[in-house]
């Protein structure tokens, strides 16, 4: 069985925690908001679960980068993330730029969390190519 | 960069994995760095030489 390093244990950890409370808050937020018509400060408080459990998972992530001992490996996710964080932000830009022109449809902000976890992956490949190697899967 | 590292590992009989060890890096970083796809840091690059017994610029050649 392969043996995990230290900060990916301790990144995978982290992350599934934070994606159980990502998902309690969700359910949490539905149910109390849309069927029991939660509203007021309480409504925020819930809404705000599952985004900060998002904003967790970039920490982690920078988090993880920070503990990885192996700096060839370390280099590689920092460049996996600048891509996936270039990759998020330039078609955000460029959504965000039809959209004002009303040529296509609206799209919530927070989708461009999912352009960055694409972006993640595009980096894998773009480390694959480049180096050799994939890099790490936060 | 180019280095000699290879020749240095093979002289040695180690594999990449044997001298990843010796270094406490990755076998991937060894892969990397023989290759010439990565230059290490220079705390790295003393510990390659210490290893070796040499001088970092035995190991690691300019141009």
């Amino acid at each position: 069985m392969m043996q995990m390093k230290p900060a990916a244990r301790r990144g995978l950890v982290r992350t599934s925690l934070i994606m159980a409370v990502y998902v309690a808050g969700i359910f949490a937020a539905k149910y109390l908001i849309e069927d029991r018509a939660v509203a007021g400060p309480l409504a925020y408080g819930l809404a705000l679960i599952p985004g900060l459990a998002m904003a967790a998972m970039f920490w982690t992530s920078g988090k993880m980068i920070v503990e990885t001992e192996d700096e060839f490996m370390r280099m590689l996710a920092v460049r996996q993330h600048l891509i996936a964080a270039g990759f998020a932000m330039a078609v955000a830009s460029v959504w965000g730029t039809l959209e004002m022109f009303d040529l296509v449809p609206h799209v919530g902000a927070f989708y461009i969390v999912m352009l960055w976890a694409a972006g993640i992956f595009v980096g894998m490949i773009v480390n694959r190519i480049t180096h050799g190697v994939w890099g790490q899967c936060p | 960069m180019k280095n000699r590292l290879r020749v240095l590992r093979a002289e040695r009989e180690w594999s990449q994995q044997d001298l990843a060890q010796r270094l406490e890096v990755s076998r991937q970083s060894v892969n990397a760095i023989e290759t010439g796809k990565y230059d290490p840091s220079l705390p790295l690059a003393f510990r390659i030489a210490d290893l070796f017994g040499l001088a970092i610029e035995d190991i690691f050649l300019r141009g």
